[in-house]
């Protein structure tokens, strides 16, 4: 067996498979100490994502870095040798993004009980990871931070279970909180500080079990803001539901379809908040009464 | 199998009715746009129009009536496409 810090290693994450390689060791041990529940495996061929992260070849005095590598191109900019981790989780997301058309991809958190699923979607900055974090730990099971993936025939959500990234003010709000799991913190990334959060071991061993959309919830965290909670008609869910997604337009009809179907399906609304535990409590009682 | 669309049968199609408006699908842009009964409605006579071969007409008939409501010309100049060109979906 090849040492971990030359083999391919694959991370079956529900919806998708990335594969990195990287002899960046220190890679490896964030990479374990975010991915604790995952089995390991061999690298049998597909993967949706295929990266390596490698040592920047010229070597800047106190500056050592490393650069993501997909498919001969190199999509971002370096970042500190010992910041790895962020590189490679934003940047596979990131061309998750581009690639899994095979779904209707939201810009969402995803959660669930009993196979019913509260889908947050909402732009950068709505607070929606810390949310999603924050209902996992209050007992939902944890589907994504990020990405609500759609399977646009059978219109259930696939989860993509990966560590949240808590930026700034996240990481100590959210690790104040009975059960936080959190792993190595990476203090001043381009995003702030950062820190992954990671769902419990249940959430990724049901990874492949996918839940039927129930609740639509278009969050928004502001600083001492009242909670506002307002019912949107299925027109506004539909449009909400385009403009936070990756690839709405790409998908044509399908992702018009699977739109329309989850707006009539499913119960949206606009959720403000200032008050975390506010939210999570407004949140179940309006996933209890769509029952 | 391939579906042939005629602008009336997009219209039928990508043109649901949500809780008293319309989520209208552009087969061009693949932009979804939000439109009232009324609005619905001169989409529909435009179809016809494009499909009767009238179109010149329906436009005459708009500019008499004292031009396009706000937005709606670009959407039925995206209805001409499936006029003059089939499309398709799956």
């Amino acid at each position: 067996m090849s040492s971990p810090a030359t083999a391919c290693r694959v991370l079956d994450v529900g919806a998708a498979r990335l594969a990195v390689i990287s002899p960046i060791a220190s890679f490896h041990a964030q990479l374990d100490a975010v991915y604790p529940y995952m089995d390991v495996i061999a690298d049998e061929g597909f993967a949706d994502v295929r990266v390596s992260l490698l040592p920047e070849t010229r070597v800047l005095p106190g500056r050592r870095q490393a650069r993501l590598w997909s498919e001969g191109d190199c999509p971002f900019e370096p970042y500190p040798l010992n910041a790895a981790l962020p590189l490679f989780e934003w940047g596979s997301n990131w061309l998750l993004s581009q690639r899994l058309n095979a779904y209707l991809l939201l810009h969402a958190g995803v959660l669930a009980r009993d196979g019913q699923a509260l889908i947050l979607p909402a732009a950068p900055g709505s607070g929606k990871t810390t949310l999603s974090c924050a209902l996992h730990l209050a007992g939902w099971r944890f589907l994504s931070d990020e990405f609500g993936v759609v399977d646009i025939e059978r219109r259930e959500v696939l989860p993509m279970v990966r560590p949240a990234p808590l930026k700034n003010a996240s990481i100590e709000v959210m690790r104040a909180r009975a059960g936080a799991r959190l792993g190595p913190l990476f203090p001043g990334t381009r995003k702030g500080d950062v820190a992954h959060f990671i769902p419990n071991r249940q959430s990724f061993q049901a990874r492949h079990e996918r839940a039927t959309p129930r609740l639509v919830v278009f969050p928004r965290f502001t600083p001492g803001a009242a909670l506002s909670c307002v019912s949107l008609n299925p027109m506004q869910a539909v449009l909400g539901l385009g403009q936070n997604s990756f690839n709405y337009q790409a998908l044509g009809t399908a992702g018009f379809e699977t739109a329309i179907a989850l707006a009539r399906t499913t119960r949206a609304y606009r959720l403000t908040y200032g008050d975390l535990d506010e939210a999570i409590a407004q949140i179940e009682h309006l996933f209890v009464s769509t029952a | 199998m391939p579906v042939l669309h005629t602008p009336s049968s997009w219209l039928g199609t990508y043109c649901p009715s949500l809780g008293g408006q319309f989520a209208f699908l552009d087969p061009v842009s693949w932009q979804t746009h939000q439109l009232n009964a009324d609005a619905y409605s001169v989409l529909e006579e435009a179809a016809f129009a494009i499909e009767q071969q009238q179109l010149d007409a329906f436009l005459a008939d708009v500019e008499a009536a004292g031009g396009w409501p706000p937005g709606l010309e670009f959407l039925v100049r995206s209805l001409t496409t499936l006029g003059e060109e089939q499309t398709y979906t799956t």
